[in-house]
């Protein structure tokens, strides 16, 4: 077979020829099974494919309700990319229906946290009001239910201009010591504390963190089907940080979703089919995936001070599509007393945007339903989880607090920063 | 219990269907640290979910089973050896009933089950769900009540039950309305399963069916009673309508295969096992016979991942354990382990001109790996290729999974049997 011809059938909408009609994916789609809105992703994907032109509207809108948690495409055996399929016949939908003013706005994420900062104290209290919810939920759809996140009223990358104006770091001597990171947008908005502990640990590894300018990484634009400007957030972004991929710096992320984007979704779902996407992609690591990588090689100090607990773990959709595994559960387990453990979940429910939307939040609680069982038939008060509308939506569904695996690492190598308190250690069972 | 170490895991796993979920229930049981990653999930979803071990064994099946090793000595049975076998299917029986999803036997110790399909066709696995066992129509005399839903497309038991008449079983058909939805035309097995777990759902679907109960001796329903509380569920029915209640296998997908898959996964998960489904091993890192890691084909990049024993069990033609194309070869992709096909160029040799012949197509029979006794995949002069690597279920050559009757039992019996060699438990009889 000729190079073209096997490059064409790699193509996403080309691996729904694989597609033997066995309704595997069916069976563990976590939404087809639960309203009888959605008949399931063989149906609206590699079914509703096979007669026609890749890129084509999709004649069947039930594909809005598609969460695009990728499990589908997960336990596919037979290697159809089933999100990716439905994700673009989404978006050929909103090209030709437009986008709804409410997926538009949670499409925005970016700049509604950077807004919403010097405003923090009085958004943090008008959105908790039920007044103000019940008004978001009628006039705009966003449902009163869904977790929302708190402005922390500061920036990571400010707190990050003033660190490095405040303690000028000498270079390194070569590229091998230098790491990107990138903080996505809840990171920098809402919760920087993740962006400091996640620099304080590389720094401890005797790394030079470099945190060059960056956008939202486009997941949510592309997920409510605004392919135009997830695009044009992925060319800004692949702009930003092709230079340090071409000289093999690595670029590290603490939002598995965001990193999921970089490395699989501006190829396969938006279709940047060019070598400075690929490089980007091939140079870009989830953050305890890099850690992961660096035991590997002999490379992470593992003097951990001991944590005494036993905790669950999610693992969000998102991050079981990179084909990592379980990184954070490998690193985890390498801190002496801990014994983390995954909770048996295909996805929380709320998939990045959907389940804020006020007619898909109860599909979005039920889905998330197991994990809440599973958290409360273990007592469970923290739970460890990698993305942070993930660890929202948790929250939201059970009493627990939710925790970044970094926090456990900083707090094993007993490192902290400013503003915060090492959860785990506040909350002892 | 799972430890990272330097070197990774002590046994990664490929493969998620029967043989690769039970090979790594037994290699955590013995106290290893587990890995498993598979691509997809495996064919049990798109199976009944029973065991078949010997379907054509008119009674005693281990004595069948074992006469006929003896007569195959390269038969995958003969290879693990008939001791095994006994052990696997303990084993198995031990282990569902542990995780919520027991499976039993014929009432006649050691005899096949006789269990009807949605056509009426009769079937005889040896172990099944017990949801299935308790429609076991050995010996029964009195009058089966069919139920399917009105509208649904997939189980017509009206058809079902004239074709048990043919073979002397009394049998009746009704339709009620589907739990939750009058019209049931597009529900899909597992989507029914759920709404059978909901009480208030299936009380209407019982108390539709309180009329018709009438002289029946037992009633069956289609595969769909309950996916999580499918225990609950079905002694529900068994117990307000005075019969025992069973299910009788849908088409794919196949909710006894969904729950047996997500039960192991969650027991798995609970022992700290990793189970990583989703992407494909796209390669084995080999050192002087030894696989020391496989490369996984993830997003961005290939992650590598280490261990110092490996199970094989990615599945034959259908499951991509072995590839093909239209010239004819045939390939095993991880390692490039030597295939054995039905011989002849191109693929003269590999269909007969009778679509439905008995005992079925040479491709299907004769193409997979051959191993030895240690399953261990061998080359063309019968020397073991790598000396951790452990090949099991429908990978092997020597039988025909779609014929025999016996795929799920060469699974079990091949995973248990690979993990007592690779973790050096051939002694231990009992760990
Ligand atoms: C689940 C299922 C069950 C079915 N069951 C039955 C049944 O029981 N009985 C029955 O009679 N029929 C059945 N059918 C229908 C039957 O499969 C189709 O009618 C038949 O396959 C059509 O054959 P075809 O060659 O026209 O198209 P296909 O077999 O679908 O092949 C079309 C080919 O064209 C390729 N293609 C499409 N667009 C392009 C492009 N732009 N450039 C290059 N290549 C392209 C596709 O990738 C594909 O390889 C079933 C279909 C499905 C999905
Ligand atoms: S997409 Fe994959 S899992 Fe779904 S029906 Fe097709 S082959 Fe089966
Ligand atoms: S992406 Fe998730 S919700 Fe959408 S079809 Fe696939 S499994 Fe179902």
């Amino acid at each position: 077979m000729t190079d073209n011809a096997q490059h064409l059938i790699d193509l996403t909408a080309f691996t729904a020829d694989h597609c033997l009609k066995c309704n595997i994916c069916t069976a563990a789609c976590p939404v087809a099974s639960i309203t009888p809105l959605f008949p399931g992703p063989k149906t609206v994907g590699p079914q509703a494919q096979r007669m026609r032109l890749p890129g084509a509207p999709s004649p069947d809108h039930s594909i809005d309700y598609c969460s695009g948690c990728g499990i589908c495409t997960l336990v596919c055996p037979h290697g159809v990319r089933v999100m990716e399929i439905n994700t673009q016949a989404k978006a050929q939908m909103t090209a030709t229906h437009g986008i709804s003013l409410r997926n538009w706005f949670l499409s925005r994420n970016e700049r509604w946290g950077r807004l919403g900062t010097p405003f923090a104290p009085l958004i943090n209290f008008g959105l908790r009001l039920w007044l103000a919810r019940w008004f978001a939920e009628k006039a705009v759809k966003i449902s009163a239910r869904a977790p929302l996140p708190r402005w922390a009223g500061y920036t990571f990358r400010g707190w990050w201009k003033k660190q490095v104006r405040q303690h000028p770091r000498p270079a390194p001597a070569s590229d091998a010591q230098r790491v990107v990171y990138f903080h996505g947008c809840s990171t920098n908005t809402y919760e920087p504390h993740i962006g400091k502990l996640a620099v304080a640990v590389l720094e401890h590894l005797g790394l030079y963190v470099e945190i060059p300018p960056q956008t939202c990484c486009g997941l949510p634009a592309q997920s409510n089907g605004d392919f135009k400007a997830a695009r044009r957030y992925a060319r800004k972004n692949i702009a930003f940080l092709v230079d340090y991929a071409r000289r093999g710096i690595p670029i590290v992320g603490t939002s598995a979703s965001c990193m999921t984007a970089i490395k699989g979704d501006y190829q396969h779902v938006l279709g940047l089919d060019d070598p400075d996407a690929q490089l980007v992609a091939e140079h870009t690591y989830d953050f305890m995936e890099f850690l992961a990588k660096l035991h590997r090689e002999g490379k992470l100090p593992t003097d951990f001070h001991p944590i005494e607990r036993e905790l669950p773990y999610h693992a969000p959709c998102q991050l079981k599509a990179h084909g990592m595994g379980r990184p954070a559960l490998d690193v985890l387990d390498l801190i002496p007393g801990l014994r983390c453990w995954e909770i048996d979940a295909d996805c929380c429910g709320i998939a990045g945007t959907y389940g804020f939307k006020a007619e898909k939040r109860a599909i979005a609680e039920t889905v998330g339903k197991p994990i809440a069982e599973q958290v409360e038939a273990a007592s469970a008060e923290v739970v460890v989880c990698d993305t942070e509308t993930c660890r929202w939506q948790i929250t939201s569904l059970t009493n627990a607090t939710t925790i970044h695996p970094v926090e456990l690492v900083a707090q094993a190598y007993g490192l902290t920063v400013d503003r915060y308190t090492p959860p785990v250690t506040a909350r002892q069972m | 219990m799972t430890k990272t170490t330097q070197t990774g895991s002590d046994v990664i796993v490929i493969g998620a269907g029967l043989a690769g979920l039970t090979a790594a229930v037994h290699a955590v049981q013995t106290g290893a640290t587990v890995r498993l990653i598979a691509q997809g999930w495996g064919q049990q979803i798109v199976t009944p979910g029973w065991i078949s071990v010997c379907d054509r064994a008119k009674d005693d099946v281990i004595a069948e089973l074992r006469g006929y090793a003896a007569l195959h000595p390269a038969h995958p049975y003969a290879l693990a050896g008939d001791e095994g076998m006994i052990d696997c299917l303990e084993r198995f029986r031990a282990i569902t009933k542990a995780i919520g999803v027991p499976y039993g036997a014929c009432v006649k110790a050691g005899h096949n089950l006789r269990l009807t399909t949605l056509l009426g066709a009769i079937q005889t696995p040896l172990l099944a769900p017990a949801s299935m066992v308790s429609g076991d129509l050995t010996g029964v005399t009195g009058e089966i009540l069919l139920v399917s839903f009105t509208g649904w497309r997939d189980f017509y038991p009206a058809l079902a039950a004239s074709n048990l008449a043919k073979q002397g079983i009394t049998a009746r058909a009704v339709l009620v309305d589907a739990p939750g939805a009058p019209q049931a035309w597009d529900l899909w097995p597992v989507e029914l399963a759920r709404r059978f777990d909901d009480p208030a759902l299936r009380q209407r679907v019982i108390d539709q069916l309180r009329p018709h109960v009438q002289n029946a001796a037992k009633i069956g329903f289609p595969a769909v009673v309950g996916l999580e509380q499918h225990v609950e569920a079905l002694a529900d029915c068994t117990q307000q309508l005075e019969r025992p209640c069973f299910e009788i296998a849908t088409l794919p997908p196949s909710v006894p295969g969904t729950r047996l898959s997500n039960r192991l996964r969650r027991w798995l998960l609970r022992q700290r096992a990793r189970v990583q489904i989703g992407h494909p091993v796209v390669h084995g890192i080999v050192e002087n016979r030894r696989c020391v890691g496989v490369d996984v084909g993830a997003l961005g990049h290939t992650n590598p991942f280490y261990a110092d024993q490996f199970i094989l069990a990615t599945g034959g033609l259908y499951n991509g354990g072995i590839q093909s194309d239209e010239s004819g070869r045939l390939w095993e992709p991880i390692f490039d382990l030597p295939v054995k096909g039905p011989g002849g160029t191109g693929r003269e040799k590999w269909y007969h001109a009778n679509l439905l012949v008995h005992r079925g197509h040479a491709v299907h029979r004769h193409t997979g790996l051959r191993v030895n006794t240690r399953m261990q995949p061998l080359d063309a002069d019968g020397a073991p290729v790598l000396d951790n690597v452990y090949a099991a279920g429908h990978l092997l050559t020597g039988f025909n999974p779609l014929t025999d009757g016996c795929a799920e039992g060469i699974a079990l019996a091949t995973a248990l049997k690979a993990v007592q060699v690779a973790l050096a438990l051939e002694a231990q009889k009992s760990y």
